[in-house]
């Protein structure tokens, strides 16, 4: 449903669209949280997409199909090098998922790639304290034992 | 209660949350291999002293084993007192909190220590007084007064934290509710150990969670002026890995220029988890009378299928690695328990048989022994010992009879005795064959082997 709208609102543009109940509304306000939409500037029930919302409508509607798992594995080491440091070894899942957006991989492309770097041992993924503290972007665990939330390479 | 009935609780994954009170039994390198190296080259660094102290953040997901870590430095690190220190409930109390759990940790033997040290080197306490100005002397005061006979019983109660107000006017003021004394007290243990000490904070992130970011940044601000004025330690912060960014992001710079980058414990591998599992089923083997095994069925009654599942289900999550093979072995559990009560009604009443065909032979002392899941009759006199086993009941987990056999093999081997009869059938022909074991049925036991043994006794 939630990608339904996004494809709406790509559509509309800049001129937004008018959510006319309370149905809408929520699902909207679902996409603001995740910061993929936001309210048009001087109206009140007028959604439009925001620039991280075009890149997902994007990766999602002309995913990147061609990506190697190399390829993949390249992008996402250059990514985690660039937003850790020796004292914060752990980087947000979702601050790598918006580096990375350029690349188009679908979110279910990128969410399986990285449970099998982690399976192999290559990355470490580390769950949230909770599932509250995993608001939008983390990986659910296949197991059930949480949210991945951060990730790092093995050292 | 059965041998099979008092198996029932045991369960060598049961306990898969470490506790700082309860010694682990067991340490896999790996996993923390990182973390003890980085302790270890600190320590070597304060003592040579080239450092006076070092904050060494320990960070890792939950259940990958921080609390495992102190129990492990604490075993492993003799050049070092280790002390656990749960973060305090009180952040206006932290120095106090870390005096006493040091007291804790070491005891009476310490604070003795620290009071022979003090006098041996100061002789008299005014001579100490310019070595330790201020607070420092009436802490030096207590431990002069612990070597004076008279004063020695107030001094330890002091030291402890009583409230003396009402016994004595010497001790006015008390460590407990002084949190500048219990510093200096703090300062003058660790100036007087002749080891540094290990301060080993866990669960850094309580504090953050349930007292809120204040009480968290008042607990850094402490640690930071312990780093700045006391020296001879090393402070290990363990913290959950997902709160890490958070707590360092509202320390202040001050803080954060003082701490080592962290160090990032392990998951577990597969061959990790193997590991764990060969170790820690020894002792439940031995258990189930079991003798020990290798290879493949040194994990038993797991399976190398049960390893995989175990890392999928925990990607490499020690705790619920453990936790989810405490399940399994738990189910695996109740058809095994099942056969070892079959196997011991079926060797009571074989056994009991066999007892009263040898308590009629007269010439005979009878001892009977249940190893390895199956009965063993020792018949002895001064000329000859004859052993009569029972082995396991046919159809139970083929472990049961494989590790009987292994010890019949043993004691065959052996010179102990003279003659092995065996009741029932040879399940291994060549270990009849090799060591020439008598076998007598089930079937007329009473008659054949009663006839057996007289017609033995009348050779003697």
């Amino acid at each position: 449903m939630q990608t339904a709208y996004l494809k709406i609102l790509q559509f509309l543009g800049n001129s937004g669209y008018y959510a006319r109940t309370d149905g809408e509304k929520i699902i909207l306000s679902n996409l603001i949280e995740k910061g993929y939409v936001q309210v048009k500037n001087g109206t009140k029930n007028v959604f439009k997409l925001t620039s991280e919302g075009l890149k997902y409508v994007d990766r999602e509607l002309y995913p990147n199909t061609s990506i190697t798992d190399q390829d993949f594995l390249s992008c996402l080491k250059e990514a985690y090098d660039s937003l850790s440091n020796p004292m914060k070894p752990l980087v947000k899942i979702p601050d790598i998922r918006k580096k990375l957006s350029d690349k188009r991989i679908p979110d279910n492309a990128f969410d399986s790639r990285v449970l099998n770097l982690h399976d192999e041992g290559i990355i470490t993924l580390q769950t949230a304290l909770s599932k509250t503290h995993a608001v939008h972007g983390g990986i659910e665990s296949n197991s059930g034992t949480g949210i991945f939330y951060f990730m790092m390479f093995e050292a | 209660m059965t041998h099979a009935t008092s198996l029932r609780t045991e369960n060598p994954f049961h306990n898969y949350s470490a506790r700082a009170d309860v010694p682990e039994l067991f340490n896999l390198n790996r996993p923390n291999k990182e973390a003890m190296k980085q302790v270890i080259r600190f320590l070597e660094i304060i003592q040579k002293k080239k450092r006076k102290s070092v904050i060494l953040p320990i960070i890792a997901e939950a259940g990958y084993g921080k609390t495992h870590l102190f129990h492990h430095i604490r075993e492993t690190i003799s050049d070092a007192y280790v002390v656990y220190i749960p973060v305090p409930t009180n952040p206006n109390r932290i120095y106090s909190h870390f005096y006493f759990e040091t007291i804790k940790a070491g005891g009476a033997p310490l604070l003795e220590y620290i009071a022979d040290s003090l006098t041996q080197k100061y002789n008299k306490v005014e001579h100490a007084a310019v070595d330790f100005p201020g607070m420092g002397n009436i802490v030096i005061d207590g431990f002069f007064a612990l070597k004076e006979p008279k004063q020695a019983k107030i001094a330890l109660k002091w030291l402890t934290g009583f409230d003396l107000d009402e016994e004595t006017t010497n001790f006015k003021r008390t460590i407990m509710d002084d949190e500048e004394l219990a510093f200096a007290a703090l300062k003058i243990i660790l100036k007087t150990v002749d080891k540094p000490i290990v301060f080993f904070i866990d669960e850094l992130e309580s504090l953050f969670i349930a007292l809120g970011p204040e009480a968290e940044l008042q607990f850094l601000e402490t640690l930071k002026k312990m780093h700045n004025e006391a020296s001879n330690f090393i402070i290990c912060l363990a913290c959950l890995a997902t709160l890490w960014d958070k707590i360092l992001d509202l320390s202040s710079t001050a803080v954060q220029g003082r701490i080592e980058p962290p160090v990032v414990l392990k998951r577990f591998s597969k061959n990790d988890i193997e590991d764990y599992c060969c170790q820690m089923l020894k002792e439940f083997h031995q258990k189930f009378e079991i003798a020990l095994l290798e290879g493949e069925q040194a994990i038993w009654p797991l399976t190398k299928s049960d390893i995989e599942s175990a890392y999928a289900y925990s990607h490499g999550n020690p705790r619920e690695a453990i936790k989810w093979l405490a399940g399994v072995i738990e189910e695996r559990k109740i058809p095994l328990l099942k056969d070892l009560e079959k196997n011991q009604t079926f060797q009571a009443k074989l056994g009991k048989k066999v007892k009263g065909v040898a308590d009629k032979v007269s010439k005979y002392n009878t001892g009977i022994l249940y190893r390895y899941n199956g009965t063993l009759t020792s018949l002895s006199n001064p000329e000859k010992r004859i052993l009569i086993t029972i082995p396991p009941l046919k159809g139970i987990d083929t472990i049961f009879h494989q590790s009987y056999w292994k010890h019949i093999q043993k004691i065959a081997s052996g010179e102990e005795y003279n003659e092995i009869i065996l009741i029932g059938e040879i399940l291994e022909p060549e270990i009849a064959e090799k060591y020439t074991i008598k076998c007598f049925s089930e079937k007329n036991l009473t008659k054949d082997l009663g006839n057996y043994l007289r017609k033995d006794q009348n050779n003697l």
